[in-house]
């Protein structure tokens, strides 16, 4: 029950009403448009994971091993507002994202500030906060099976006899583009995105130009934080919640990580979509197992053939 | 005074870096820091503009103390910085960089107009504008560096080892253009491991040894001096 398990409940299928030929036919079209149709969803949510491991990174200099704890504790906090105390899905999820918000705040101030010339003590540290949410995320909600949210938007929008997306995954599909848009659109087009770049690029010379580069590093964990909050808060009713559902986020936020290049939002985002691809169309049309092995494998086969990944540049001459 | 360094120490881990060193900069002045390398010229220059925090002793701008400030309100403050190695952010384009160096600025029209003044000391940049910094050469991309910094619109303006790896002619072209951006009135301080033109251009010199100061005067009268020409002018 590693990495194999899946994540997002399967689609329903209808079968009724076809002759046996035509049935299989229009399967296996079906299955590759649902394919295609679930491999944007699933990007979205790579690219939600992947891009506020990226920020970190790229300012920080730190590896957030926490960073699938993050989106633990939004599905978490969905799971225990709107399940739990009946609050409405809408402000159920802002507040789960100002949560998360705050606690990367707290990790950024009191974890990662102090061990900043130390990229080995403030992974060690983001380890030791990894285990602590997961032990709140036991005592929250206890031990026993999965924890379920029933979806916000009920209903399904039929494409056609056998095409049919869940007006919930539009609606995560929506929600994780905005997100990303919105920080391309922050990151390209306001001064204070522009100095977290610069900050990326090179931090002493950053800091040369006044830039602060604690403000800095907080603002950017605060932003990694809050797309990871958020990814979690669009998950929690379509997938299982548990307390180590972020081991399969840290490792897909990895492999995505690398394919893209280390510190390349752009590339992170393009290998969420591609990585989606793969995965997707390996789980429907072999298994979710060998999906999970062909996405290591990949990881390794960029790392072997070209380390800087597939939008990566030299990191310094 | 503009600057003054008094009695400052530094230490990496407990390694001593700058074991006493006093400077004085007058407004308008140009200072050059000679030495051999490791003799704390670029600590010092990191320290003043508050990369480093001196372990003792005191640093003044315009009577205010430096000390523990961090290198953001240091830059607001009016002192500028062109690091060793240049230091450019090679991802952006060259309008990026000199943008990112008016980033403490609020002034928007002044911010313009410094940037043409900065494209008429390095004609270059303006026709390069929209090309990443990584495509420029050295040469091209130590003027970046200076540009980057003057868009601060520094008053106290510190460079490390600009003439690094470049070209003689390059080096006269920056040379030229330093002496330029000094006469407006801008304050330099300048380590360079190139003695001879850093004495040529100064107006006080320095000459740092294992992190003190072994050597103060008119640069004219120390580049005539015997123990700086046998040790740093290689006559």
């Amino acid at each position: 029950m590693l990495y194999g398990h899946a994540t997002f409940h399967t689609s329903p299928y209808s079968l009724s009403g076809l002759n046996e030929a035509t049935q299989h036919e229009e399967l296996a079209v079906d299955l590759f448009l649902q394919s295609i149709v679930n491999s944007l969803i699933q990007g979205g949510f790579f690219a939600l994971w992947a891009v506020g491991m990226v920020l970190v990174f790229g300012i920080m200099g730190v590896v957030n091993f926490a960073h699938g704890e993050l989106v633990m504790v939004g599905a978490y906090a969905i799971w225990v507002l709107k399940a739990q105390m009946g609050m409405g899905y809408i402000p159920a999820v802002f507040i789960a994202v100002i949560l998360v918000m705050l606690i990367g705040i707290f990790m950024e101030r009191f974890l990662f500030r102090p061990k900043r010339e130390d990229p080995l003590g403030g992974l060690i540290n983001s380890i030791g906060i990894l285990f602590i949410l997961q032990v709140v995320a036991l005592l929250v909600g206890g031990t026993g099976p999965a924890k379920q949210v029933t979806p916000a938007f009920p209903g399904t929008l039929i494409l056609d006899e056998f095409m049919r997306i869940p007006h919930q995954r539009l609606f995560s599909l929506g929600v994780s583009i905005a997100a990303l848009l919105i920080l391309w659109f922050f990151l390209t087009r306001t001064k204070l995105g522009w100095s977290m770049r610069a900050v990326a690029l090179d931090r002493e010379a950053a800091a040369l130009q006044g830039i602060n580069i604690n403000r800095t590093s907080l603002i950017a964990m605060a932003i990694s934080a809050g797309l990871a909050g958020l990814a979690g808060a669009l998950m929690a009713p379509i997938s299982n919640i548990y307390p180590h559902m972020g081991h399969n986020v840290i490792i897909t936020a990895f492999i995505v990580t690398i394919v893209g290049g280390l510190g390349s939002l752009s590339g992170a985002v393009l290998a969420a979509f591609l990585y989606a691809i793969l995965h997707t169309f390996v789980t429907a049309y072999f298994s979710g197992t060998i999906a999970s092995m062909v996405g290591l494998l990949l990881m390794v086969v960029v790392l072997i053939v070209k380390p800087t990944g597939i939008m990566g540049q030299r990191v310094s001459e | 005074m503009l600057l003054t360094l008094n009695d400052v120490h530094v230490h990496y881990n407990k390694i001593a870096a700058l074991q006493g060193i006093s400077v004085d900069v007058e407004e308008g002045g140009f200072v050059t820091l000679i030495g051999s390398n490791g003799a704390g010229k670029s600590t010092t220059l990191r320290t003043i503009v508050g990369l480093e925090t001196p372990t003792k002793g005191e640093i003044r701008f315009e009577s205010q103390l430096l000390n523990g400030m961090g290198p953001d309100k240091i830059v607001k403050m009016g002192i500028a910085l062109v690091p060793e190695g240049r230091r450019v952010f090679k991802d952006l384009s060259i309008l990026e960089n000199l943008q990112l160096g008016a980033f403490t600025r609020d002034d928007s029209a002044a911010v313009a107009q410094d940037l043409q003044k900065i494209y008429g000391y390095f004609p270059r940049l303006r026709e390069r504008r929209h090309q990443l910094a990584r495509t420029l050469s050295g040469g091209e991309q130590q003027m970046l560096a200076i540009g980057r910094a003057l868009m601060s619109k520094p008053r106290l303006l510190l460079l490390d080892e600009p003439s690094l790896g470049l070209a003689p002619i390059v080096v006269q072209e920056i040379a030229s253009i330093l002496m330029d951006i000094n006469k407006t009135g801008v304050t330099v301080i300048l380590v360079e491991q190139n003695a001879d033109l850093a004495l040529e251009l100064a107006k006080q010199g320095y000459v740092l040894e294992t992190g003190r100061i072994a050597l103060a005067g008119e640069a004219h009268k120390l580049a005539t001096d015997e123990h700086v020409k046998t040790a740093y002018l290689g006559l």
